[in-house]
């Protein structure tokens, strides 16, 4: 029971979208005279969207091609993935104080430590990445 | 001035090396590098400038497959169809050789787009003014439909991929209306989500994330074939390939050709259909390199084939041409039939412009471009990762200089995790995005002329043939997903 409840997961989740979108959709204006506006596309993705999901959902109630990926366990190599995914907020910092240059050797750096690599390597391969990104995106495309 | 000066070859070599630079570099296109060359064209000669825009844009789309072989970002939606089986070949014959059958796949199909642009440019051109809305909106329900069938035996997760990418599509200004949806206040959110964005996130940055967990740590193998092997992988072994599969190139190719000479459409529906076709005619499922060859020959088909209507009638076949009619009317140029008799050495040098990028610089650069993807991988692997990390957060940024297209990159990598956790593909996410405002346009634009009369979308014939596609594609992958099944 609680493998279809976890294979079953991903559909539950689709047709709550499904519903989401359905609801928000039904605020936005309809053309004159009645006629279907902006909102009817996206509740027709909803109906199939939900459709879907609850397609899902028989398929995993019936044992039937669910698909398993337990490579991505919810562990330190997940929490790693997060810190990863924060040190976009450092470039950002970064990147309006010193500049697109700076913002990737600093990232580079970073997230390299944080992978394990030396650290004189990393800081070499952090240097070269901010000055070619410097003259590439800076200097050529004027990215600040 | 003319091809045969060495300013015209000069600017053939400088543009193709141009073009793999951007092409190579995720959140940099070959639109980018085109549009950023405009300026400078204005100040040159038509027969320099015009051979420059060609070796750019021929030789960026193919290495745009570059990031998809060593890392799996593929750096245009064309090549999102076909990622997953270039990374794989890398993975298993080195990269070198997946690149090799993308290169000279584009070379091929470059060559035969370039044959009808010489041959029919403007008989073809009065076949595209006849399609409308109505069959611009059965042509996107073919490249959806065939997005569907094209991830092999789970179509109904590759259906919700595809919706949540038509659902990505809908966020910010509604293309016929101009209604702001789904921005929840947000004012950056009104202008939509970039697709350009969102595919580095999908692909790169969750690669990236992937390769923190250790089971997930393989990247192609570097390691040292000697100058020979090269020669062989990148070369001879992609040239058979072509060589037995002559009626898989022609039929891509001619997939590609028909939807590059449509104004408007992309190369991005031809790479669909046609990866999608070579999945659904065989029996078995596909081997790699047939995916991958259709993929690339029908894209490159679709570059040539879209000057065909820029040419003859002076409609934009895809954003280059677009760029490039305007550097012709700054010039004084103008495109329709009578250019074809009033300035036919233009003409001419365009298509020996063409097969010059196809035939000489899409193989020599594509090598270049190879033997430097295969040296980057030497690094160490974290390394490696860390780098390719920051290389999505800059293109990410670099694309509109705002920051909270970082953020979007960065959501998109996790919500890419999660679908991968779960078996969802990600190539039809994107398809999703870039087919959503076609499709939703032309449905509403087509309704709202025909008065709401819905049976106005099956009274055109090109219209009811397109259907008649959509649906036949539709039956097709049901009975192949039954087939493989059982």
């Amino acid at each position: 029971m609680l493998r279809i409840w976890q294979d079953g997961l991903p559909g539950l989740f689709i047709v709550g979208l499904a519903v989401f979108v359905w609801l928000s959709a039904r605020g936005f204006p309809p053309l004159p005279e009645g006629y279907p506006g902006p909102g009817l596309f996206p509740q027709v993705i909803a109906l199939l969207l939900g459709g879907a999901g609850v397609g899902l959902v028989f398929q995993s109630m019936r044992g039937r091609d669910v698909p398993r990926a337990p490579e991505f366990a919810l562990d330190r190599h997940a929490l790693r993935a997060l810190a990863i995914s924060c040190f976009s907020a450092v470039f950002l910092l970064v990147v309006h104080a010193l500049g697109i240059g700076a913002a990737t050797a600093v990232a580079c750096f970073a997230i390299g430590l944080l992978l394990r690599v030396r650290w004189p390597t990393a800081g070499i391969a952090a240097a070269v990445a901010g000055i070619l990104v410097h003259l590439l995106f800076a200097g050529l495309l004027a990215v600040t | 001035m003319s091809l045969l000066s060495w300013q015209g070859a000069l600017a053939l070599l400088l543009g193709a090396l141009y073009g793999t630079v951007f092409g190579a570099i995720p959140g940099l296109t070959a639109t980018l590098a085109v549009a950023l060359f405009i300026p400078v064209a204005f100040f040159l000669d038509p027969a320099i400038a015009l051979p420059a825009i060609v070796a750019i844009s021929s030789v960026a789309i193919y290495a745009g497959d570059v990031g998809a072989a060593i890392a799996r970002i593929p750096g245009t939606p064309a090549s999102a169809a076909y990622a997953n089986e270039l990374y794989r070949l890398s993975l298993s014959k080195g990269p070198l050789y997946g690149l090799g059958i993308s290169a000279l796949g584009s070379a091929t199909g470059g060559l035969l787009g370039t044959a009808v642009l010489a041959g029919a440019a403007t008989v073809l051109a009065a076949v595209a003014t006849r399609f409308s809305s109505f069959e611009y909106f059965w042509v996107a329900a073919l490249g959806l439909t065939a997005g569907v069938f094209a991830s092999g035996k789970r179509p109904l997760r590759a259906f919700v991929s595809l919706m949540l990418g038509l659902l990505l599509s809908t966020v910010g200004v509604d293309p016929t209306l101009g209604y702001a949806r789904f921005h929840f206040g947000n004012p950056t959110l009104i202008g939509g989500l970039d697709y350009i964005v969102v595919m580095i996130g999908l692909f790169g940055f969750s690669e990236v994330l992937a390769h923190t967990w250790p089971g997930r740590r393989n990247f192609p193998n570097a390691n040292g074939a000697a100058a020979a092997n090269q020669w062989r992988f990148f070369f001879r072994a992609p040239l058979r390939l072509i060589a037995r599969a002559k009626a898989l190139v022609a039929r891509s190719s001619f997939l590609g050709i028909l939807v590059g000479l449509l104004p408007g459409a992309g190369a991005d529906i031809g790479a669909w259909i046609a990866c999608s076709f070579q999945k659904m005619t065989r029996k078995t499922a596909p081997q790699d390199e047939q995916v991958v060859l259709a993929g690339a020959s029908s894209n490159n088909a679709a570059v040539a084939s879209a000057w065909v209507p820029a040419l003859s009638l002076g409609l934009p076949g895809d954003t280059v041409t677009a760029m490039v009619l305007a550097v012709f009317m700054m010039k004084g140029v103008t495109p329709g039939p009578m250019l074809f008799e009033q300035d036919m050495p233009l003409i001419w040098s365009l298509y020996g412009t063409f097969i010059v990028a196809n035939l000489l610089l899409l193989p020599s650069f594509g090598f270049l471009s190879a033997r430097l993807a295969t040296l980057a991988l030497r690094l160490p692997f974290n390394l490696l990762i860390s780098v390719i990390a920051v290389v999505c957060m800059v293109g990410a940024y670099a694309i509109n200089n705002n920051p909270f297209d970082v953020w979007v990159m960065v959501s998109m990598g996790l919500v890419a995790l999660m679908l991968k956790r779960h078996g969802f593909p990600l190539a039809q996410v994107v398809l999703g995005m870039v087919l959503g405002p076609i499709l939703e346009q032309h449905f509403m634009v087509s309704a709202i002329k025909s008065n709401w009369n819905l049976l106005s979308f099956f009274e055109r014939p090109i219209a009811i043939l397109l259907m008649v596609a959509t649906i036949g594609t539709v039956l097709a992958g049901i009975r192949i997903v039954r087939r493989r099944a059982g």
